[in-house]
């Protein structure tokens, strides 16, 4: 009984769900903050009442960046109406500090547009915040403002931070205008005092080398990272300290971008390797004292800070006493120092083509020094060698005397074309219509081989069909036969036989033995016309006659009788 | 169009050439004097006169592997990259295994501005079916007709010579090869491998095949770019990571390969 109840009890319930009459349609906007720092973000939630299926429009907000939040709907009963209501949630990251308007946020229901009331946000620029008061921040620093073309600026972001914080991610810094080369393994994590506060300390380091006189700008970053903040509760107990809940918060830091005014080096000096920074030149060889016709190794190696990667080789003087072999140069680049440098060791091999004492000249490398304002020349010290006769009778002894690479150098492409045309009468010797050119074509000539092959295949069955079969042979050449044998026939008698034996062809019997009777019987079996059958058998008669002497009578012109009645026989018979 | 000897034409085309001929106005559809005014307009640097000759003598029916190879170095020469490499791309599906097709469509290729990697069989394809893609539909063609006519010819003798072992093995040995270029000749028609080459320096590439639809995508002169389907005026194309949109049939150039 009760259950029945309970069941009637819900089913009443559902009725009055739908049947209730619904609140008044509404489209409303909230921010959970209306001042926050540009470090921060806000909630905005836009709730819609009223309908289930509408979805809202926010109005453009350039002054932050938009991020969809949570997603809810809610329904309840207000003094017997239903109340429907669905919720959107948007993260608003600030970009730039000052007081902005949000909305309104409109939404179409029911082909009615609906709006919420606008609402002022302020934003406050970050560093209005002490920096030592502050758990969290970012600096950025460059070595120079005022750099020259080509020279290196140190480029150094720290975050510094006394906060647990998660899912941090920088975006992306792109550089406009300078090369960039990365110092060391990025981050560098330490921790160091900041106004007597301790810090952790990410580091990243970047060499930027601008390539453009004139206003050039090192963007700000932008790194955004969620911080565990613990919920408040207003009555704080033994058990909220313990077991009190924590939620993470999304938030935002920027750096402001940094103006730097490239400036122009004064005009330089013939031989300018095109190298800014600090540079110096070193020469040695592996010996000084060899004889004619054996190596030496010159290593010239230039080495400083700078862009190491733009080193090319120094001026030397012609060596006219040596032969020389180049070999290919080495880099070394040094990453994890203060600033970029490195050095580039050129290798030649040095063959002295007399004696004496040679001097080997001092190699030259032109700089610009920004330090000093002014271009320098580095040189490294003249060498001399002492180079002694050759015991050999040989002047030169190349093959003993060079290092395995030395001498060789890579093949370069200098310079790259497209081949020549095609000139001979190959050009014109296609035509579209060849014998395969068309489907159908070709598949005639697919098809013509079988079907060769069948005709043949055909033929070849007969002609083994026939030479099986002694009958119908016998049959076929009968006439042919007959007429052979009469044109060589000198008396009725061979007449004869070779009337009897026609017919004994025709109809596959021993035509030898035939009498005229049987003829007779032979012939009216197979339906011969009685005209042509009595003359066969007549002539048969008279020349039996004729041959056995009963009669000559009439037997004058019987042989000659034969060949036109084979021809009617024939017609007659057929084949 | 008149008749004309292949064999007397190639002669007298090459006699020309050496007798340095004038290029000018050709009003005759003499497939050597046009050959001659072609090259000599390339040579002289006219590469517009040059492809007007060479696209006549296409339209007299000429259509060789060579005249292509050289209609595409007139296009590359007078900056036509996406006709000069569908003109390369047509010259190497008859010439297949000739080494100037292939440098002038490397070097053409260089010079396309999208980083596409152009549809290319892969090595194992390339390798196991070697014949389908290192010789020319003609050539197989050829070759299928005569392996045929061999195939049923010893069929024929054995017909004649039933004892006859070897000529049983020869037309196995024939039938292998016979089925295989036939394979190959019937991928090629059944399921045709298309390319289209981007003509226009840059086109869109819409998400349907409207002019009003949007664009998805961009592409450049001479970007080559598989043909998955096409309609009346629309040709739907994939990328080498599956990306695809519609291109008008008049912004490309089709070639089978």
């Amino acid at each position: 009984m009760s259950r029945s109840w309970a069941l009637a009890g819900l089913i009443l319930a559902a009725i009055a769900v739908s049947a209730a009459p619904a609140l008044a349609i509404e489209v409303r906007a909230t921010a959970d903050r209306t001042e926050v720092t540009s470090e921060e973000q806000i909630i905005l939630t836009v709730t819609i009442e009223g309908s289930m299926s509408a979805s809202p429009e926010l109005p453009p907000l350039p002054d932050f960046t938009v991020f969809r939040g949570r997603q809810g709907t809610e329904m309840s009963f207000v003094n017997g109406r239903r109340r429907v209501a669905i919720s959107y949630g948007y993260y608003l990251r600030p970009l730039r500090a000052g007081t902005f308007t949000i909305g309104p946020v409109s939404a179409v229901i029911d082909g009615e547009r609906y709006q919420s009331e606008p609402f002022e946000v302020r934003v406050l620029a970050a560093s209005d915040a002490p920096r030592e008061e502050r758990d969290i921040y970012i600096t950025v620093t460059v070595s120079t403002t005022t750099p020259y073309v080509g020279q290196q600026v140190l480029y150094v972001w720290r975050l510094y931070r006394r906060i647990r914080i998660g899912e941090a991610r920088l975006d992306p810094v792109e550089f406009p205008g300078f090369l960039v080369e990365d110092l060391g393994q990025e981050p560098r994590d330490y921790e160091t005092v900041v106004g007597g506060q301790a810090y952790l300390v990410s580091e990243l380091r970047k060499a930027l080398f601008p390539q453009e006189v004139g206003r050039l700008t090192v963007p700000g970053s932008r790194l955004s990272y969620r911080v565990a903040m613990r919920e408040r509760s207003d009555g704080r107990s033994l058990f909220d300290e313990v077991f009190g809940t924590t939620r993470t918060e999304g938030r935002v830091l920027h750096t402001q971008p940094i103006e730097l005014d490239v400036r122009s080096p004064p005009p330089a000096p013939p031989g300018f390797s095109g190298l800014v920074g600090d540079f110096s030149v070193d020469a040695k060889v592996s010996r000084r004292e060899l004889k004619v016709g054996e190596s030496t190794t010159l290593d010239i190696t230039v080495g400083g800070t700078g862009n190491v990667q733009l080193i090319a080789e120094p001026r030397v003087e012609p060596l006219a006493a040596f032969k020389v072999y180049d070999d290919q140069p080495t880099s070394k680049v040094s990453r994890d120092g203060h600033l970029l440098s490195g050095s580039r060791s050129f290798h030649k091999a040095l063959v002295p083509m007399q004696s004496g004492e040679l001097t080997l000249p001092a190699a030259e490398l032109t700089f610009f020094d920004p330090e000093e304002e002014a271009y320098r020349v580095a040189r490294s010290e003249p060498i001399t060698l002492s180079v002694f006769p050759s015991d050999s009778p040989e002047d030169l002894r190349l093959t003993e005397s060079l290092a395995p690479t030395t001498g060789k150098v890579s093949v370069r492409i200098l310079a790259d074309d497209i081949l020549p045309l095609h000139k001979g009468a190959e050009v014109l010797s296609g035509s579209r219509f060849s014998p395969v050119s068309r489907p159908w074509l070709l598949a005639l000539w697919l098809a013509l081989p079988p079907l060769g092959f069948a005709a043949h295949w055909a033929l070849d069955r007969r002609r083994r069909h026939y030479l099986e079969n002694s009958h119908l042979r016998r049959r076929r050449e009968a006439l042919r036969r007959a007429r052979r044998a009469l044109r060589g026939a000198r008396s009725e008698g061979e007449a004869s036989r070779c009337l009897r034996g026609y017919i004994g062809d025709k109809l596959g019997v021993e035509g030898s033995a035939l009498t005229p009777a049987e003829v007779r019987a032979y012939l009216s079996e197979r339906r011969v016309s009685a005209p042509l059958l009595e003359r066969a058998c007549s002539l048969l008669e008279r020349l039996e006659a004729a041959e056995y002497g009963r009669s000559q009578q009439g037997a004058a012109g019987s042989v000659d009788d034969v060949s036109p009645l084979l021809a009617d026989l024939e017609r007659e018979l057929g084949r | 169009m008149r008749g004309w000897r292949l064999p007397a034409t190639g002669l007298a085309a090459v006699t020309l050439v050496a007798l340095g001929a004038v290029a000018g106005e050709i009003t005759s559809d003499d497939p050597a004097e046009l050959f001659v005014s072609a090259s000599q307009a390339y040579e002289s640097g006219d590469y517009a006169l040059s492809i007007d000759r060479y696209r006549d003598l296409l339209a007299l029916g000429l259509s060789s592997g060579h005249l292509h190879y050289d209609l595409g170095n007139a296009y590359l020469r007078n900056g036509e990259l996406g006709q000069a490499i569908a003109s390369y791309l047509r010259a190497r599906r008859q010439l297949p295994r000739d080494e100037d097709v292939r440098a002038n469509l490397t070097f053409a290729r260089k010079s396309t501005k999208d980083a596409l990697q152009p549809p290319e069989p892969s090595a194992v394809a390339s390798t196991l079916f070697f014949w389908h893609y290192s010789f020319s539909p003609r050539e197989i063609a050829t070759a299928a007709v005569a392996l045929n006519a061999l195939l049923w010819l010893c069929l024929a003798v054995r017909l004649r010579r039933p004892g006859s072992e070897s000529f049983r093995w020869v037309a196995v040995g024939l039938l292998l090869p016979l089925l295989a270029l036939s394979g190959s000749l019937v991928v090629r028609a059944v399921m045709p491998v298309r390319t289209a080459v981007v003509i226009p320096q840059e086109v869109g590439a819409t998400t349907a095949p409207e002019d009003e639809s949007v664009v998805r995508f961009n592409l450049h002169a001479g970007t080559e770019v598989r043909v998955r389907a096409s309609r009346e005026e629309w040709v739907r194309v994939v990328l080498p990571h599956g990306e695809q949109g519609w291109l008008r049939r008049e912004w490309v150039e089709l070639i089978d390969r």
